[in-house]
């Protein structure tokens, strides 16, 4: 089963931590997902191109004494409130979500904690 | 690796370089070369071989044409847009060079208009739907549609042309004939008061033919229009002592179409003989019919294979270019 993800709130959420390379913001959506988040490397520069042409991110060259420049993205005021935005649906949406999924051991609680004490519901 | 690397750059800076600015591209391919070797020096402390983690690193960023694509989009919006961006195009020839002349030459008649556009709206639909296609070179039925359109809508703008004129000519020479003949006018008059008196048998089918707008059956107007006093309506009349007389009486008139507007008297009424037909025909019904026919034929052809091969294949590409869902397993 899958349920659809927002990329865009993934990669906002991301650099909310602070400025990343793409290379940087895949891994940490890797890492900060415990795998579960493993992207499609390819479509990320797109994806982050798009993001800088709707104003949420800037991306800029930067030099380092270790390496070779990198582009870094750095989140924006916009990019802010659309994360602030997506955070709030995505909250409704788990809440929605959650409540229709685990609406059965929600009555069985409710249920038990309604019960004399001593006595409990038998499933099955 | 780097030989590797290198071709796949190389490869991505050609397909992007044909869409996009020099300076964009350099760009592109510099962070996207970053990100490559990156990911090929984590892979190698990670234990892979350099061959396995190049390779690995390559299928993990996808092919160039699938990151040049995306890429493209982000930019011009062009891969998702392009059926309908480029279907701009030839819709505004369509209506300038087909559309518009059918509604001017309709103009003077309500009925001649909605049979236009009756025409018009799958035509042009067919015809811009199957040039997109042949230029996306995303849908098989693409050619055969654009060729199919592209006849049909030039079938229909020299029909216009021709039977316009000859419609034009057609009615100037009646009208002059009815004119110059006192003895004529008066059958005519007779004829078509007669006509007028059995409109109710027309419209309910007694007598073979329909008429086309029995709203505007007036004996007055067409009296008028017979003594040449005003402008002939929609309708003209010939009188003569029999249907194929009236038929002659057309052809002699350089008439070369054959309306569906026949209009004889029932048995009992033939004194006189008459034939009405349409004067100023703004769509031939033999030309609308097969108009029609391509038309309609085409447009759910065009329509279904929007739904069976382009809409699913959009969503393919679209969904390809933002990244896959993540499975929740």
């Amino acid at each position: 089963m899958a349920f659809r993800i927002d990329q865009e709130a993934l990669v906002l959420g991301a650099l909310a931590a602070g400025p990343q390379h793409g290379y940087g913001i895949v891994k940490q959506l890797r890492d900060g997902s415990s795998g579960l988040f493993n992207m499609n490397e390819g479509q990320l520069y797109p994806l982050l191109h798009k993001m800088q042409e709707a104003g949420w991110i800037k991306g800029e060259w930067v030099t380092s004494d270790s390496g070779p420049a990198k582009k870094m993205y750095a989140l924006l005021d916009e990019g802010r409130f659309e994360l602030g935005r997506r955070q709030a649906h995505w909250r409704r949406f788990s809440s929605a979500v959650g409540g229709l999924l685990f609406a059965e051991e929600d009555a069985s609680v409710k249920t038990q904690d309604s019960l004399p004490e001593g006595l409990e519901v038998s499933h099955g | 690796m780097d030989k590797m690397l290198d071709s796949y750059l190389e490869q991505l800076g050609n397909r992007l370089r044909a869409k996009l600015p020099q300076d964009i591209v350099d760009e592109h391919v510099r962070e996207i070369g970053d990100h490559l070797r990156e990911s090929v020096d984590e892979r190698v402390l990670a234990g892979e071989s350099e061959q396995v983690a190049t390779e690995n690193a390559l299928r993990r960023i996808g092919s160039d044409t699938l990151v040049a694509d995306g890429l493209i989009y982000a930019h011009t919006g062009l891969a998702k847009m392009s059926v309908w961006r480029i279907a701009w195009v030839p819709a505004m020839i369509v209506f300038v060079f087909w559309g518009a002349p059918i509604l001017a030459l309709s103009a003077m008649d309500a009925l001649g208009v909605i049979l236009a556009w009756l025409i018009l709206l799958p035509g042009a639909f067919a015809t811009t739907f199957g040039l997109a296609c042949v230029r996306s070179r995303r849908f098989v039925m693409a050619p055969i549609g654009a060729a199919m359109s592209l006849l049909l809508a030039m079938y229909c703008v020299q029909y216009q042309v021709t039977s316009t004129r000859l419609a034009a000519e057609q009615r100037a020479n009646n009208l002059a004939r009815a004119a110059q003949s006192p003895q004529r006018v008066q059958r005519l008059q007779s004829a078509i008061q007669t006509a007028a008196s059995l409109q109710h048998d027309w419209t309910t089918g007694k007598v073979p033919g329909t008429l086309l707008a029995p709203t505007r059956v007036n004996s007055a107007d067409w009296i008028a229009s017979a003594n040449h006093q005003r402008p002939t309506p929609n309708y003209l009349v010939v009188a003569a002592n029999s249907a194929g007389e009236a038929s002659k009486l057309w052809k002699q008139n350089g008439r070369r179409y054959v309306s569906e507007l026949h209009l004889y008297l029932s048995a009992e009424h033939r004194s006189p003989a008459m034939e009405v037909e349409s004067g100023l025909p703004p769509i031939g019904p033999a030309a609308l019919a097969w108009a029609e026919g391509f038309g309609g034929v085409w447009s759910v052809l065009a329509g279904l294979n929007l739904l069976l091969i382009g809409i699913p294949r959009h969503r393919r590409t679209a969904a390809s270019e933002q990244w896959r869902p993540a499975q929740l397993s």
